[in-house]
Formats: C-alpha cells, sequence, structure tokens
C-alpha cells in the first residue's frame, strides 16, 4: 500500500521522513500566504532525497505576485532534478509547461466533486425514486469522470489527480486509472470550502495576511450549529469535513492501485513519526 | 452586465440601461439537477430566452448565456450538447463556460460565439488568463478575491477583455471551491431562520479549539466574509481598465435586477461625464435611500445593511466586524448612542 504523507512545515516533515512512507508531499496546498520560502523548498527536496524517498510539491492557488514565489520555486526544482508538482492553478499549470523536469499532477481544487458538500440532500425539492437514482449518479462524480475532461488535462502532461476520501465516488475511479492517469485518495479531511479571506486567521485577528503568524501550524476548531446537525472543522482558510476511513473500503483502493495521502497538521493531530507509522500499521491491519 | 431570469427582467434591465444581459436556461432534461442555485435562476425555455434576445438585441443590448454547470459527466453530455445547441439557435451573443469538459464539448459542437471564462475557471493570475487566452476564450470573469492592484496587473498583462464582479453575491469563499450548495432542506432553513441568515456561509457556529478543549466561542459567523457592494469604489475599479462590470443576482426579484442596473447606469455614466461632484452627492443620497434587495429584508437603507458592516467589494475583508445581526436593538444602538440599550 502506498502512503505518501503531506505536510508544509519543515519540522513536520523531518518527522515524516522517519516514518515507513516512502513519499513526501510539501508545500501548501490551500493558502498561497503559506508557501515555502525557496531555502526551505531546498531543505526540504534535499533531505527527503537523502533518505530516499519520492519528493513531490504540493502548490495552492495564487494571485499574481504569489506566481512569481512559485515560479522561483520551480525553476529550483527543476535544476534540482525530476519532481512531480501539484497543482491547484490553471495559472500554475500553464507554466509548468517552461520546465522539462517537472510533471504536474492535479490537485483537488482542479477537480470539482460535487460530493464534497456536507449536506446528504442532494435535490433541493422531493423528486420520485428513479430521478433521484438518476441525479445521484451525476452527484457522485468528479470532474474528471468525462472523457474529454481527462484528455484536455493529459494534453498539459497531466500524469495523475488528487481525490477525496468520498466512497460513493470510488466506483467511478477506474475510469480516470483507465486513461492511464494515477489517483491519489486524500484519507480523512474533504474540503468543503476554500476562502482567500482566510476565515480562521480573522477569527483570530490577524490584520495582514502576508505577515500572517501562521495560527495554522498549531490550531485548528471544530464547527458546530445545532440546528444545522451537521459538524465542520475549520484549518486556516479551509472548511473541512472529516470521514473515518474504513478498512475494507482501504483495502480495495489497494488493489486498485491508488495511492493514498495522510496529511500532517494539527487537524490531523498526527504530529510525530511514530504516530504516522501508527496510522499506516492501523491501515495495512 | 446584468442578471436576469425572466423575459420581464431582460426587458427591465434593458430598459434600465445594461449594455449586456447574463442567463441560463433550464436544461430541460436534468432541470431537477440542482447544485447552487436553483431553477428560479434560469428563464424556463428557450422560447423566453428567444424573446429575451429579440428584445435586447432591438435595443443594441447583447446576451450571454451561463452553462451553469461546473463539471461534465457522460450522463449528462447529451443534455448539455443539446441545450447549447438550443440556445444558440435563440441568437445568444457569446457562452459563459466554467469546466474544461464543456468547452471541449462547444468545440466539438462547432459553435461560432465567444466565449467567456466563469469564475469557476478561478482566474487570479495573469498566467491563468494567459491560458485561458490560449483555450480560446476572448473575456474572462476574475475570482471575487482579487485585490484593485492585482486586478490593474492581470488588465495590463493580456489582450483578452477583463470582467468583474461589483454587486451582490460576493461570496465569502472562492466559488469553485465552495460545496456549501443552498437547498433548501429542512434543517438548512431552521438553522438560517433562526440566526436570521440567508446563506450557509452566514450562518454562525460555535467553534472549540481541537487541541484545547476548554477553549470554546460561541455563536461566530466565521466564514460570514460576503461582500455586497462597489458603488463607492467604481472611479478605483474604472481605473483598473477591466472591460465590465458584473452585478450578481440571477436568483434576485425583477425590481432587485432593475433597480440595481439602474443605479450604478446612473453613477457609471456620471463619472464618464466627469460630475465627480455629482457622483459623490448621487452616492451619499443612496445611501440612505430605500433600496432593493435580492433577499427580502426588515431593513432596507443601504447604509445600515452594507456600509456600517465594512461590506465593500475590494476591500481588505480581514479587518471587517463580522456581521452583526440587524434587530431593531441593534439598529437603534447604531442610530440613536444616547439610548442606554
Amino acid at each position: 500500500m502506498d502512503i505518501a504523507i503531506q505536510t508544509s512545515r519543515l519540522q513536520l516533515l523531518k518527522e515524516a521522513l522517519a516514518s515507513e512512507s516512502k513519499k513526501m508531499r510539501f508545500g501548501s496546498e490551500f493558502c498561497m500566504y503559506a508557501l515555502p520560502s525557496a531555502s526551505a523548498l531546498e531543505t526540504a527536496y534535499t533531505s527527503t532525497k537523502d533518505e530516499g524517498k519520492d519528493f513531490v510539491y504540493v502548490t495552492p492557488r495564487l494571485a499574481d505576485g504569489y506566481m512569481d514565489k512559485v515560479r522561483e520555486h520551480l525553476s529550483l526544482l527543476n535544476d534540482l532534478g525530476d519532481t512531480t508538482v501539484v497543482v491547484n492553478d490553471l495559472g500554475t499549470l500553464s507554466i509548468l509547461r517552461e520546465f522539462s523536469a517537472l510533471t504536474p499532477y492535479l490537485g483537488r481544487q482542479l477537480v470539482y466533486t460535487p460530493s464534497r458538500c456536507p449536506w446528504n440532500e442532494i435535490t433541493e425539492h422531493p423528486v420520485s425514486y428513479f430521478t433521484k437514482r438518476k441525479i445521484k449518479k451525476i452527484f457522485y462524480q468528479t470532474s474528471l469522470s468525462y472523457g474529454q475532461t481527462m484528455d484536455f488535462y493529459k494534453d498539459l502532461g497531466v500524469v495523475g489527480a488528487d481525490v477525496d476520501y468520498i466512497p460513493e465516488i470510488f466506483k467511478n475511479l477506474r475510469s480516470i486509472t483507465r486513461r492511464d492517469l494515477k489517483v491519489s485518495v486524500h484519507l480523512h479531511s474533504v474540503p468543503v470550502a476554500v476562502t482567500r479571506k482566510c476565515h480562521m486567521a480573522r477569527f483570530l485577528g490577524e490584520k495582514d495576511l502576508d505577515q500572517c503568524s501562521r495560527p495554522c501550524y498549531t490550531k485548528a476548531y471544530s464547527m458546530k450549529n445545532e440546528e444545522l446537525g451537521v459538524e465542520l472543522y475549520l484549518h486556516g482558510n479551509t472548511v473541512y469535513k472529516l470521514i473515518e476511513p474504513d478498512k475494507k473500503i482501504i483495502s480495495r483502493l489497494a488493489k486498485q492501485g491508488v495511492e493514498l495521502v495522510f496529511t500532517m497538521s494539527p487537524l490531523s493531530i498526527v504530529g510525530s513519526y511514530s504516530e504516522v507509522d501508527g496510522l499506516f500499521q492501523r491501515l495495512q491491519a | 452586465m446584468a442578471p436576469i431570469n425572466s423575459y420581464e427582467g431582460g426587458v427591465k434591465v434593458v430598459d434600465a440601461g445594461a449594455d449586456e444581459v447574463y442567463c441560463a436556461v433550464q436544461i430541460p432534461d436534468i432541470k431537477n439537477f440542482v447544485l447552487y442555485r436553483g431553477p428560479s435562476s434560469q428563464l424556463p425555455s428557450y422560447e423566453d430566452l428567444g424573446r429575451v434576445v429579440k428584445y435586447a438585441h432591438d435595443h443594441g443590448v447583447k446576451v450571454d448565456l451561463v452553462i451553469n454547470h461546473p463539471y461534465m459527466v457522460p450522463e449528462t453530455e447529451k443534455h448539455i450538447s443539446r441545450h447549447v445547441r438550443g440556445c444558440v439557435d435563440q441568437g445568444v451573443d457569446a457562452l459563459i463556460i466554467g469546466d474544461f469538459g464543456i468547452l471541449s464539448n462547444v468545440r466539438k459542437l462547432k459553435v461560432e460565439k465567444p466565449l467567456i471564462a466563469s469564475t469557476y475557471l478561478v482566474s487570479m493570475n495573469s498566467e491563468a488568463i494567459r491560458f485561458l487566452e490560449e483555450q480560446g476564450f476572448s473575456r474572462a470573469v476574475l475570482e471575487r478575491h482579487l485585490s484593485l492592484d492585482e486586478i490593474s496587473r492581470i488588465v495590463r498583462g493580456t489582450n483578452i477583455d477583463i470582467e468583474i464582479l461589483m454587486h451582490g453575491g460576493g461570496c465569502s469563499n472562492i466559488n469553485a471551491s465552495c460545496y456549501l450548495y443552498h437547498h433548501q432542506f429542512t434543517e438548512l432553513v431552521n438553522a438560517q431562520s433562526a440566526s436570521n441568515t440567508s446563506t450557509p456561509c452566514a450562518l454562525p457556529f460555535r467553534l472549540q479549539n481541537l487541541n484545547d478543549p476548554e477553549d470554546v466561542t460561541e455563536d461566530v459567523p466565521v466564514m460570514d466574509a460576503f461582500e455586497y457592494c462597489s458603488m463607492c469604489k467604481l472611479p478605483d475599479l474604472i481605473d483598473t481598465g477591466v472591460a465590465g462590470f458584473k452585478i450578481e443576482g440571477r436568483t434576485g426579484s425583477v425590481g432587485y435586477q432593475e433597480s440595481t442596473t439602474k443605479i450604478y447606469r446612473e453613477l457609471l455614466d456620471l463619472i464618464a461625464s466627469g460630475y465627480m461632484d455629482e457622483y459623490r452627492d448621487r452616492l451619499e443620497e443612496l445611501k440612505n435611500e430605500v433600496y432593493f434587495m435580492p433577499v427580502p429584508s426588515d431593513f432596507f437603507r443601504l447604509k445600515d445593511i452594507w456600509c456600517w458592516q465594512n461590506r465593500c467589494y475590494y476591500s481588505p475583508l480581514e479587518q471587517a466586524p463580522y456581521k452583526k445581526r440587524l434587530t431593531w436593538q441593534t439598529w437603534t444602538k447604531q442610530h440613536l448612542s444616547w439610548v442606554n440599550m
């Protein structure tokens, strides 16, 4: 079973490197303000390679000023050697074509997935059984279920895509792998809403996101509204729902050759290599 | 650019001075498949679209069609293809597209119409715009979460037209990454009515720190970074060089669509004619006037609802206070500071 560990902090990367995982994903998936420095990126790359492990750089959506920084990062990685880059922004996907050693991998924000919605209601009004069944079939797919969309991305050099741990969509993953695209499933947290106007920073009184003190490095919150009856989670600029992985489903995914991704963060409350290995053992049991 | 969801709305916004109108039409075979916006945001039939197009064209106004699906799957291909063909046959002037599967499909249909990149494609930087231009788009609608400087830089760096949203529906979250669908199911309706809110992102939540269970804050509308209005920012927005200003509100009433279009037309004309003092005077009047809202409210003055809350598009919102519930008590406290509540 292939499990990649994802983190945005060097300190956590060091822990992840000590674990059994053979692939490290480093970078900020959702927040452009939390991009690593070029030196942190280089350290992450070299320390991962020194351990004989694979390195993947994860990038978020970007405004122009931050795109300049990411371009610098891509140039650095291109000089260092072959690297996969997870892209969540069309601009990044576009400029990756300039770097021959870098391979694009679609991030979750470029894969539209309606079932990230936290409510179970999928129709506005009551409908017949057959209509509901038809709607369900459409609802529990992703934008990658459509061949022409996959071909579009493949023509841009994309080799795979990140999706969420939403069991209802898994039967459609074969349509992706059949087209020779790899699939990585993010365990545990499903992004329900992403903002640039960071909800957590605003709540904690941060005044300028460029100078953000990164409370998301240490904090995450549960969000409850009694009438709504749904529990959500806030970490940084992203609101999540959590889905506990099921062993049978994990085993089925492993048989399909799907890679699993686990993110170390205050939300997953996994911060050390022993906890990562504990997770591995639980999943492999 | 004005939103419409009916022929009547089309007539009213054209008469109110819109340069373009944009609308969607219900897709007959999958009309029960609704994500964000239900049938109330769409024209009911191709016949209605044809009538809107005729009226708009007779008055020199263009009609853009929103193909309002953020993704395509094999089960919807046939329906969406038929739909695009049906709308194009009615004479629409451009197609607003938010998914590369739909784009591929439109290309396959050999539709010879200008293509507009929807906010679903999340254009936030110059590289993304260049990429969209390569894909055949002649105009792009920028994501809302950009600063004026960022908008200017994008406009300077591209040959295609850039359009921005400026009024109504200033989503707290990035449009294409928000899955808080507005389905009016019982629990959501109850939660919204208990907190006097109209969107899921405005709901109050009980926040509990996962690392410190004692750290609890009750009743925080933590996702509510909603923006509403750009009237004061119009001169700055014009300076960015954007080609189009878009009013949000396809689910709004005809009254809202018409009045908003009329107000922005008036303000833009004053600025274009160089009457800046008159523009500023009118602005102050408008803030105190009765104002149509997309959602009914007990409080109608723009100033009370949005200015007080600092809900301006393209402002740094991290500094804005959370929206307070507007009740007669808060209104009185705000306006009559001598009242000891």
